[in-house]
C-alpha cells in the first residue's frame, strides 16, 4: 500500500514538474490551437474556446473561460471584431498579461490583407466586419502568416526554445506550400513566389501561359490548387460570407447568400429570391458551415435541384478534422464530390 | 621462334594501340555527353530563372496610379479614439383589462420606457470605463458609470463608481436585456423599485476552483442609498454585500451556476432634514439574502437556432425599524426556450410578499407568458401577458404588453 502511495505521489510530483515547465497557451479558434500544437509540440499546452463546429461569432463568456484564460501565458485570438466576445472574457479572467497589446497576446490576423472591407460602415449592411473579413482561416496561404505570429508569441514568452518553435514553423509552412502548390511546383519556383502569385490572383493564367521544359506549367501544379481546378470559376451559392478567402485563392463564383446581409436571419422573400437566381444561373452547390440551420440549406437546394455541402470552418468541427491539412482537404473533395454528383 | 616473338609483340603493340584508341574515343563520348548536359542544365536554368523573374514581375505588379500629393492634417479628428457609444431604445404599448382607475403609465397607452446611451472605453492600459445615461419620459437618471482597474492583486478586479449591484444575477442587468419585458415582482418590491443600484467599491476575485469548475467571489461597499432598504441620504454608513458564484460545466451544452449572496447595511437616520432639524437614530440594520440558480442548455454548433434555460432566484429581506421589524421573502422561476433563430418562448412565475410589517398573510403573485422575436440581433419584439393577483387588490390584474428594443452602435449584451 505503501509503495502504491509513493509511486501515485511520485507521477503526481513529475506530472506537476513537467506541466509546469510547459507554455500554457489558450486560443479562441480550435485552428489556431492546432498550429499552436504543430509549432509548440510538447513545449506547449493548448486548450481553445470555440469548438471546430461552433459559430465563433456567438460565444458566451461562460466562468470556466474565465477560469482557462486566467491560467494563460498566451492568449491567440483573431483580434479583428469577429469574437467580440473575448474583451468581456479577459476582463474577468483578470489576468492583464493577455490583454491587447501585451506580451502575452497574439492577434492572428496581423500581415494578411484584409478582403472585404466595408465602404459604408453602416448597421444597413448587416453584421459588417469594420476592419475587413475575419474569416481568415479559409486560405491556407494566410495559415502561414497566423502560424508566423503564433511562432512570435511562443518566442516571446518562451525565448529559450526560439530556434525549435523557428525550425517547427519552416516545416508547417513549406507542409502548407506543398499541400497547395505540390511539391513539384514548389520545388521548381519557390513557396514565397506562388504565394505572392496566388495572393495576386495571377497564379492559374501564369502557369497556363508559360511552359518549361516543353510542357505546361499548369501541368507542374499539384496539391489543393489542382485538386481544385474542377470547380475553378464555378457558380455556387453560401450561407454567410465565411469563404471569402477561400473563394479569393481557388476562384469560386459566389453568386449570392442565404443570409440577405451577414448576420441578416434570411425572409422568406430573400430566400424565394435566390432560388430563382440559382434556378438562372444554374447553381448546383450551396456551401454552409455546419453551424449553420441544416434544414434550412436542404429546403433550398431540394427546390433547385442543388447539392448541399456542410462542412465544418474549424479543426475538429467533425470526425476526421484534426488538423488544419485534413480540414482544407475535406473542404475541397467535398466540393468537389458535389459538383461531380451534379453534372 | 624469333618470328613468333616479333608476331606477338607486334600483335600486343596493335591491340594496345587499338584499346587505346578505343578508349580515347568513349573518353571523348563521355566529355561531350558531359558538356551537353551541362549545356542543358544551363539551358534549363536560364529558362527557369527567366520563367522565376516573369513569375516575380507579375507577382509585383500593381497598377501605378500618378496623383498630385495632398497633404492632410488628422489632429481635429481624433473621433476614432472616442468612447464606443451605443443609442438603445426601449418601448411598449400596453393594454390593462381593468385600467379604469389606473393613471400615469398604469394605463392602456403607448409609452416610450427608457432612451439609454451606453459609453465604454479604455482609459489607459490599466483600466476603463462603462457608463449609460437614462433618459425617461419622467427625466433623466444616472443608470450606471463605473471605472474598473481589471487587476488590482492577483485574480483581483476592482470597480469604482455607480452601478448595479451582483445581487443574484439580474439585478446587474438593465431592464432593456431582460428575459421579459420587466424585472420579477420580488426583486422591485424587495430590493425597490429599481433594484440595487449604489455607489461604492466591488472587488471582484477570480477564486482557485475548488469545488466547481469556476468560483467568484464579489465584495461591494456602497453607500447606502437605497432608500427603502438603507439610510438613503441621510446616513452614510456603508453597506456590504458579499457574492459567491459557483459554476459547473454539466456537459459540453450544460452549465450549472448557484449563487449565494448577504448584504448589511444600516437603515436609521443621521444627519439634517429639509428642515435643518438634526436626527440621531439609534443603530438599525437590515440584513438582506439571496439565492440564485440558473441550468442552462445550448447545443454549441446550434447555438443560434436553440437554447433553454431555467433560473431561480429568491430574495429575502429582514429590516429592523424603530419599534418594529420588516421580513419579506419572495422569488421568481422561469423557464425559456429558443424555438429557432429568431423566436423565444418562455414564462415566469413571481411571488412577493409586500414590503411591510405583519405581512404573514399577505402576498402577490404573477404569471408571465411570453414570447419574443428578434428582428436581427439589435431589434428585437415581445409579446407579454402579465396575470398579477394579490391579496391586497379585489380582482386581478390583466395586462398585455408589445414592447419594442433596438440597439444602434456597437452595444453588446456580455450575457451568458
Amino acid at each position: 500500500m505503501k509503495k502504491q502511495i509513493i509511486i501515485i505521489a511520485i507521477i503526481l510530483i513529475n506530472s506537476l514538474l513537467f506541466s509546469a515547465g510547459k507554455l500554457n497557451v489558450v486560443t479562441t479558434l480550435s485552428t489556431y490551437a492546432d498550429i499552436v500544437k504543430y509549432i509548440g509540440q510538447d513545449k506547449v499546452d493548448v486548450h481553445y474556446i470555440v469548438q471546430g463546429d461552433q459559430d465563433p461569432h456567438f460565444v458566451r463568456p461562460k466562468p470556466s473561460f474565465a477560469v482557462l484564460l486566467s491560467k494563460a501565458d498566451l492568449f491567440i485570438s483573431t483580434g479583428l471584431d469577429l469574437e467580440l466576445w473575448v474583451p468581456s472574457l479577459v476582463d474577468m479572467s483578470k489576468n492583464d498579461k493577455i490583454r491587447s497589446g501585451q506580451q502575452g497576446f497574439v492577434a492572428a490576423y496581423d500581415g494578411i490583407k484584409l478582403l472585404d472591407k466595408p465602404d459604408v460602415l453602416s448597421r444597413s449592411e448587416g453584421g459588417l466586419h469594420i476592419y475587413g473579413n475575419p474569416h481568415i482561416t479559409t486560405n491556407p496561404l494566410n495559415l502561414k502568416i497566423i502560424a508566423e505570429n503564433i511562432t512570435a508569441g511562443l518566442e516571446k514568452n518562451d525565448p529559450e526554445n526560439s530556434d525549435f518553435y523557428r525550425e517547427n514553423l519552416k516545416k508547417f509552412q513549406q507542409e502548407i506550400d506543398n499541400k497547395t502548390f505540390g511539391e513539384e511546383l514548389v520545388k521548381l519556383m519557390g513557396g514565397a513566389l506562388l504565394t505572392k502569385l496566388a495572393n495576386n490572383g495571377q497564379l492559374i493564367g501564369f502557369l497556363e501561359e508559360k511552359e518549361y521544359k516543353g510542357k505546361k506549367m499548369i501541368d507542374y501544379l499539384g496539391g489543393w490548387m489542382k485538386a481544385a481546378l474542377p470547380f475553378r470559376g464555378k457558380k455556387i451559392v453560401a450561407y454567410h460570407k465565411n469563404w471569402i478567402y477561400f473563394q479569393t485563392l481557388f476562384g469560386l463564383d459566389i453568386i449570392g447568400y442565404v443570409e440577405p446581409k451577414p448576420g441578416i436571419p434570411p425572409s422568406p422573400k430573400h430566400v424565394e429570391k435566390l432560388v430563382q437566381e440559382m434556378r438562372k444561373n444554374e447553381v448546383k452547390v450551396l456551401l454552409a458551415a455546419n453551424y449553420f440551420d441544416e434544414n434550412k440549406v436542404r429546403t433550398i437546394c431540394n427546390k433547385v435541384g442543388a447539392e448541399p455541402v456542410i462542412v465544418p470552418m474549424f479543426v475538429e468541427g467533425t470526425p476526421g478534422t484534426e488538423n488544419v491539412f485534413k480540414l482544407i482537404d475535406l473542404w475541397i473533395s467535398k466540393l468537389n464530390k458535389a459538383f461531380a454528383k451534379m453534372k | 621462334m624469333r618470328n613468333k616473338i616479333l608476331f606477338l609483340t607486334a600483335f600486343i603493340f596493335l591491340t594496345a594501340v587499338l584499346t587505346f584508341a578505343q578508349e580515347s574515343d568513349s573518353t571523348k563520348i563521355s566529355q561531350l555527353e558531359k558538356r551537353i548536359k551541362k549545356l542543358e542544365d544551363k539551358l534549363e536554368q536560364d529558362e527557369l530563372g527567366k520563367l522565376l523573374k516573369e513569375a516575380e514581375t507579375v507577382a509585383n505588379k500593381q497598377v501605378e496610379k500618378k496623383e498630385i500629393k495632398e497633404f492632410k492634417s488628422g489632429q481635429r479628428s481624433l473621433q476614432a479614439i472616442n468612447p464606443e457609444i451605443s443609442v438603445i431604445g426601449d418601448m411598449y404599448g400596453q393594454y390593462i383589462a381593468n385600467d379604469k382607475s389606473f393613471t400615469g403609465d398604469l394605463r392602456s397607452g403607448a409609452f416610450f420606457r427608457v432612451l439609454g446611451l451606453h459609453f465604454q472605453s479604455n482609459l489607459d492600459p490599466f483600466s476603463f470605463i462603462k457608463a449609460a445615461i437614462e433618459f425617461r419620459p419622467a427625466g433623466f437618471e444616472f443608470g450606471e458609470a463605473y471605472m474598473t482597474w481589471t487587476n488590482i492583486f492577483p485574480g483581483v478586479g476592482l470597480t469604482a463608481g455607480k452601478f448595479r449591484q451582483q445581487f443574484g444575477v439580474i439585478n446587474r442587468w438593465h431592464s432593456h436585456s431582460l428575459d421579459q419585458f420587466d424585472f420579477p415582482l420580488a426583486l422591485t418590491t424587495i430590493l425597490g423599485e429599481e433594484g440595487l443600484n449604489q455607489t461604492g467599491l466591488s472587488f471582484d476575485w477570480i477564486m482557485p476552483s475548488i469545488i466547481s469548475d469556476a468560483n467568484t467571489l464579489t465584495l461591494q461597499i456602497t453607500d447606502g442609498q437605497n432608500e427603502q432598504l438603507f439610510s438613503g441620504d441621510m446616513f452614510s454608513f456603508p453597506a456590504g454585500l458579499l457574492h459567491l458564484k459557483n459554476y459547473w460545466d454539466l456537459s459540453r451544452d450544460t452549465y450549472l451556476e448557484l449563487g449565494l449572496t448577504g448584504m448589511l447595511g444600516k437603515n436609521n437616520q443621521r444627519g439634517y432634514d429639509e428642515e435643518g432639524n438634526l436626527i440621531l437614530e439609534n443603530s438599525r440594520l437590515t440584513a438582506l439574502g439571496g439565492l440564485d440558480i440558473t441550468v442552462f442548455w445550448e447545443p454549441l454548433n446550434q447555438a443560434r437556432y436553440h437554447s433553454f434555460i431555467w433560473r431561480t432566484e429568491l430574495y429575502y429581506a429582514n429590516k429592523k425599524l424603530m419599534n418594529d421589524r420588516i421580513k419579506a421573502f419572495g422569488g421568481y422561476s422561469y423557464v425559456e426556450y429558443k424555438l429557432d433563430l429568431q423566436w423565444q418562448v418562455g414564462t415566469r412565475f413571481d411571488y412577493t410578499q409586500p414590503f411591510e410589517t405583519n405581512n404573514r398573510s399577505k402576498y402577490t403573485w404573477q404569471i408571465v407568458p411570453y414570447i419574443t422575436w428578434w428582428q436581427s440581433n439589435w431589434v428585437k419584439l415581445r409579446l407579454q401577458y402579465n396575470y398579477l393577483n394579490s391579496t391586497e387588490i379585489p380582482t386581478a390584474q390583466n395586462t398585455i404588453r408589445l414592447q419594442i428594443v433596438f440597439a444602434a452602435g456597437p452595444h453588446k449584451h456580455d450575457r451568458y
